[in-house]
């Protein structure tokens, strides 16, 4: 008996070795027929341009109508652009049931001195653009009411940090308080512009390069602003802006992502286009900085 | 020619039942009929082959024996005395049947620890046919039951599992003098010789665990010397923490990271410790712990997972198919159980790591109650510092306001002579976890035991800038002083804990009933608080910025009962109760809230589900059903399941399954993933968020051998309803009263692949060879009527695995290669002056996920050395060091766009470089 169950124990060990032959063997096709596959699948595809126009176009109450088109910046070398020139588009802004068609003054502005936005008027943009329509459509909201500041002049001390920090008393003083009439939350925004020539530093920027003349808070939908103190850069004459917008400014700040994992496209009120075409209105007051 | 028919089928029945019940000959008998040559141990390699018997020996000390060949014709007993005589051994043929050569003078039991088992072979007749034996099984070292350990009748295909907390039963055994192999990867082969005189109840047994060093006991024949095994079931893979130690890590043994090396989950994932597991996310993985749900799993960026691997018995996970106990996920499964505490004795023991340290002590009390502590904390050591700055770089660049240019209040601090720079003051970042479990057993057929987690992370990112109150007068004179706090602290993770009582009503019926709470918490604070000292002295503090506050609370019931009706026939039933309490909550500033979202809602389900084997349990097919009440929707959710498995022979399975699943609660990946963790959850209401639902079509081969597995494994998974969210605004914290605009997306989509897995088990040399070949693909109406490819699609994957293992040393080495992840691509940019001047760049973003980052590839290596000594029955501990990313790959994360001179520049945020860990483990038993 011991032999038989050795003779069939053997056997066992002939028919094991050729079944794991067999299926080695079939691994190894398999696996190489996948890697074939995969080699031969590799793709690489070119980003596709995607040739709409760039809007830019404030209305802002009385002041003339301007509109500037441009092309976004190929992110892909060697990209198809479509055939229009952009000088040379047929901008049409209608409103109250008139069209009008917006001369071009070079550069992709477009230009129309004599019209000018008016409040509680609806102004609709059409043009066309590698043959599809492009259009937008806005209003102008109303000025805004009730603006008014805590203080028309401000004393600020000199900061002069040179040296090292400041020896003797500094003064910080009180931030401005800026207030408006906002029942409907609707969308407000300050900036600040200094209206001097050559404007005097506040403090000494070193080897930075100097701020600008304007500044600004982000939209809000609120009733009131504080201005430091500290934000103010220069001396002089400043003029206080209050804008009243639509929401599609504000959705200017929005964030579209930067990064691969986050990329989508760019809020933007305009059809078959990026960019902007917003009424605004505006109030403004002035402020006077000066030394301490 | 009757009698002669009768006697020869008689005496061939009985041939054949003496075979089949034969005991194995005695072995000193055993006559040898041709020649063995080469080294001791190889020798007897031979004819533990070719004669079925079992040797235990160390190998490293018979390999210098040489034999003369002279074998021919010996009865196997001589040969021993013979060998045993010239090299200072004795031979022993212990009563579970293996025959143990060992120094002379040592005996048997010296070497490997007593095994409480049934010693004596059993060689009268049996008294009782067709029986049933029920009991336990522990290891024999701590006493801890072991889960999901197979008990079956040796030579026949007749076998059952233990459940979760040990306990088992197997009818229909032919007799009660029938031989019952046990067996569980990581331990050594039981063998239970029954005996009329035995009890058939309350049959417990005791395996001893595998000793790491292979070189000291060989047992020919032996099966499972791996990490991971397929269990043979369905789309599953078991891993037990202990074999973790030889792989390599990144500072951390880490359970559910070792999954990544299997075929089906996804590995090129620095950025997260959740599985992708066959083209699913994170959040489709169910996560349980000692029965309570786990929402939250990452520590440091998802770097690590929050389990403590020294306070976990065991882990399972269902890739797919899995059975109708288990729903509310559309993808997986992962079942841990933790460890009750070593029951023999009290131990205690640690590790200590360049990331962290961890340290646990298990006591026991009497004889019913056993306890576990396990607590691990990270420090700033220099792995800690390295996986911070590489994921936390990017922040940096989003978060700093703006210096000079004017970009709001506070932040103008003067253009020029001084940046924040000048006062920071850093805070630290950790993170902790803490496992406790109690089990007190008041019967044999009773445990109760309570089960506690935490894992949070804390992580700083804040800086603080203090303007000193300058000037010589100090803060009385007319001035006034400043200071501001910028905060960036991110505090996130889960609290769980579950008390559960389990009970062996009857041999045949085992119900378990578990109360849990899970909470998981995250709550980011970016703001900034401005104090303002004016000249009186009065403070007045603005706080300025975001606040984002996710709490997710689930309370839950589940009562699991299992009924086995005969051995072919088992019946599992249970109820579930679930009650949520989600918020989400986002301000800005102090006051105003941008985002206010509650959720409550209760789920209310059971199952039935049924597993029948024919065809002499050759197949096995499992039907079963589970219902939810949906308590939002109210609407009745009926999931029918079913999965079978045909084994053709003892080596080859066909298995298959198909499943509809459902969803309900959702985590919601933020899009400003640069942020830390910021995902959030939030329940289904078929309004925002429909239920999402799966259907899962699975089919595969398995063919094992003793050394070798080879499986391939093809899934089709149609998903609908699936989600995809958008929260845009401006995150910088200054800006006040920003408009928010919230989109919830909805689509379906489907991932198919297919997978191979070619495994050695057995040997000095183990290991594996995985490839899988997949596909995911999402359509969402809001980007088109196109199928894109989801985020985590991976196209190919390759992942090979070796583990080498010679005396107290083992060599462990992984690579893998996976094709690149699709990403969406900017087409173009474009700047709009804004109404103060200044100018905003935009990107304008190409097709969703049409390009493919570079492959990925890294190359992992680790070294570990027992720690064991000499005359030491026990293991002592262990020294690793790993090395990660051997080759330092630049593995590309994502890709950041900046628009500078007009032109779109592309910058790669690469994952993680070469990183070399040591880990230091010590414990007591």
């Amino acid at each position: 008996m011991s032999n038989f169950i050795l003779i069939s124990h053997r056997q066992r060990i002939n028919f094991k070795q050729n079944i794991f032959n067999f299926t080695l063997n079939r691994l190894i096709f398999t696996l190489s027929f996948l890697f074939a596959l995969y080699s031969c699948t590799k793709d690489d595809d070119k980003i596709a341009f995607n040739d709409i126009p760039v809007v830019e176009s404030y209305l802002i109450k009385n002041n003339p109508v301007s509109l500037t088109v441009s092309r976004k910046t190929p992110f892909e070398d060697n990209v198809t652009l479509s055939d229009d020139i952009l000088d040379q588009l047929q901008i049409k802004i209608s409103y109250n049931n008139q069209t009008r068609i917006i001369p071009s003054v070079g550069k992709g502005v477009y230009r129309d001195p004599s019209l000018k936005p008016q409040e509680g008027i609806t102004y609709k943009l059409e043009f066309v653009f590698n043959n599809q329509l492009v259009t937008s459509s806005t209003d102008v909201p109303k000025k805004p009411v009730g603006f008014h500041q805590s203080v028309t002049v401000l004393e600020v001390q000199s900061f002069d940090f040179s040296g090292g920090f400041p020896t003797g008393p500094i003064t910080i003083p009180e931030p401005v308080k800026l207030t408006w009439t906002n029942n409907d939350e609707g969308y407000f925004m300050v900036v600040i512009e200094n209206t001097e020539v050559s404007p005097v530093p506040i403090r000494d920027f070193g080897d930075n390069t100097p701020p600008g003349r304007f500044f600004r808070n982000e939209p809000t939908q609120g009733k009131q602003f504080e201005i430091q103190s500290m934000s103010f850069q220069y001396y002089g004459n400043h003029r206080l802006i209050l804008y009243h917008m639509n929401p599609e400014y504000a959705e200017l700040y929005k964030d579209n992502g930067n990064s691969s994992q986050n990329l989508t496209n760019p809020a933007t009120n305009v059809k078959n286009g990026l960019g902007i075409f917003t009424g605004l209105n505006a109030d403004t007051l002035t402020l006077n900085v000066i030394k301490k | 020619m009757m009698q002669i028919f009768k006697r020869a089928v008689f005496t061939s029945l009985m041939v054949f039942t003496v075979h089949l019940f034969a005991f194995p000959q005695l072995p000193a008998n055993i006559i040898l009929d041709k020649k063995y040559y080469g080294s001791l141990d190889q020798v007897l390699d031979q004819i533990s082959l070719e004669k079925k018997v079992s040797f235990s020996f160390n190998k490293r000390r018979l390999s210098v024996i040489i034999t003369d060949g002279n074998t021919i014709n010996q009865p196997l007993g001589k040969l021993l005395d013979q060998w045993c005589a010239m090299n200072q051994l004795e031979w022993h043929y212990n009563s579970d049947g293996i025959i143990s050569i060992v120094g002379k003078n040592k005996t048997p039991g010296k070497i490997a620890p007593k095994v409480e088992e049934t010693v004596k072979k059993y060689t009268g007749k049996p008294k009782k046919f067709n029986i049933l034996i029920s009991g336990k099984i522990t290891d024999s070292e701590t006493g801890e039951a072991i889960p999901y350990a197979t008990i079956r009748v040796k030579g026949i295909n007749k076998g059952t599992q233990t459940n979760q907390d040990g306990y088992y039963t197997l009818q229909n055994v032919p007799t009660d003098t029938t031989t019952i192999v046990i067996s569980s990867i990581g331990y050594k082969n039981g063998t239970l010789f029954l005996n009329p005189d035995m009890p058939k109840t309350n049959l417990n047994n005791a395996i001893e665990p595998m000793s790491f060093e292979v070189g000291e006991v060989v047992v020919s024949g032996q099966k499972d010397n791996t990490v991971l095994n397929t269990s043979g079931k369905i789309s599953t893979m078991q891993m037990t923490p202990k074999q973790l130690v030889e792989l390599p890590n990144i500072g951390e043994k880490d359970i559910i990271r070792v999954f990544q090396l299997m075929p089906g989950v996804s590995a090129a994932n620095e950025g997260s410790s959740g599985l992708y597991v066959r083209g699913g996310t994170p959040d489709q993985n169910l996560i349980l712990y000692d029965g309570f749900t786990v929402y939250h799993v990452d520590h440091l960026y998802g770097f690590y997972s929050a389990f403590n691997s020294n306070a976990v018995k065991d882990v399972q996970l269902y890739k797919g198919g899995f059975e109708s106990k288990y729903a509310g996920r559309l993808s997986s499964v992962t079942n841990i159980t933790g460890k009750d505490g070593n029951s023999k004795g009290f131990n205690i023991g640690g590790d200590i790591s360049l990331l962290s340290a961890n340290v646990y002590t298990e006591i026991p009390i009497g004889n019913k109650f056993t306890s576990l502590f396990a607590f691990r904390k990270s420090y700033k050591g220099p792995i800690y510092n390295k996986i911070f700055k590489q994921f936390n770089n990017s922040r940096q660049a989003v978060q700093r306001p703006s210096n000079g240019g004017s970009d709001g209040p506070g932040s103008g601090l003067g253009g020029g002579r001084f940046g924040s720079n000048n006062f920071t003051a850093q805070v630290s970042s950790y993170f902790y976890d803490l496992n406790t479990k109690l089990s007190y057993r008041p019967t044999d057929n009773d445990i109760i035991s309570f089960s506690l987690f935490n894992g949070t992370d804390n992580l700083d990112n804040s800086v603080k800038i203090d303007m000193p109150s300058f000037g010589g007068g100090g803060m009385g004179i007319g001035n006034r002083s400043f200071g501001s706090d910028n905060s960036d602290l991110t505090k996130y993770g889960n609290l769980g804990t579950s008390l559960k009582w389990s009970r062996r009503w009857t041999d045949k019926f085992y119900g378990n009933n578990l109360v849990s709470y899970s909470n998981y918490y995250n709550n980011r604070d970016r703001t900034n608080n401005q104090t303002i000292t004016d000249k009186d002295g009065n403070e007045t503090t603005v706080k300025t910025g975001a606040l984002e506050n996710n709490d997710l609370k689930d309370f839950s019931f589940h009562s699991d009962y299992n009924w086995d009706v005969s051995s072919q026939n088992q019946i599992s039933f249970g109820l579930k109760l679930t009650k949520y309490n989600i918020n989400y909550s986002y301000s800005q500033n102090d006051t105003s809230t941008i985002l206010n979202m509650g959720n409550k809602g209760m789920l209310f389900g059971g199952y039935l589900q049924n597993k029948f084997k024919l065809l002499d349990n050759k197949i096995t097919i499992i039907p079963g059903i589970h219902t939810t009440y949906y308590e939002i929707t109210g609407k009745v959710y009926a999931e029918p399941r079913i999965s079978a498995t045909y084994a053709a022979n003892d080596k080859l399975k066909y298995i298959g399954a198909w499943g509809k699943y459902y969803q309900f609660a959702n985590r919601i990946t933020r899009e400003d993933i640069l942020s830390g963790s910021n995902d959030f959850w939030i329940l289904s209401d078929d309004q925002k968020v429909p239920v999402s639902q799966a259907y899962h079509y699975i089919t595969g081969v398995n063919y094992e051998t003793t050394d070798y597995l080879f499986s391939v494994e093809a899934y089709y998974k149609q998903l609908a309803g699936i989600s995809e969210y958008s929260l845009r605004f401006n995150p910088n914290p200054m800006r006040m009263g920003t408009r928010y605009e919230q989109n919830f997306y909805t689509g379906k989509g489907y991932t198919q692949g297919i997978e191979l897995l070619a495994q050695k088990k057995v040997g000095s040399l183990t290991g594996w060879v995985s490839y899988t070949r997949a596909q995911a693909r999402y359509q969402f109406d809001v980007y088109g009527d196109k199928y894109f490819p989801a985020n985590q699609d991976i196209t190919n994957e390759f992942k090979i695995i070796g583990i080498y293992k010679w005396r107290k040393l083992s060599f462990a080495a992984t690579w893998i290669f996976a094709t690149g992840r699709p990403y969406t691509a900017p087409e173009g940019g474009y700047a709009i002056t804004l109404l103060d001047g200044s100018e905003k760049t935009f990107v304008a973003a190409g097709e969703k996920n049409s390009q493919r980052l570079p492959d990925y590839h890294r190359l992992d290596l680790a070294v570990n050395y027992l720690l064991k000594f000499r005359n030491d029955l026990n293991e002592r501990g262990n020294i690793s060091f790993s090395l990660f990313n051997v080759y330092n790959r630049e593995n590309v994360w994502y890709k950041e766009y900046q628009i500078v001179d007009d032109q779109i520049i592309s910058i790669d945020k690469l994952f993680l470089g070469i990183t070399p860990n040591i880990t230091l483990t010590l414990k007591l038993k």
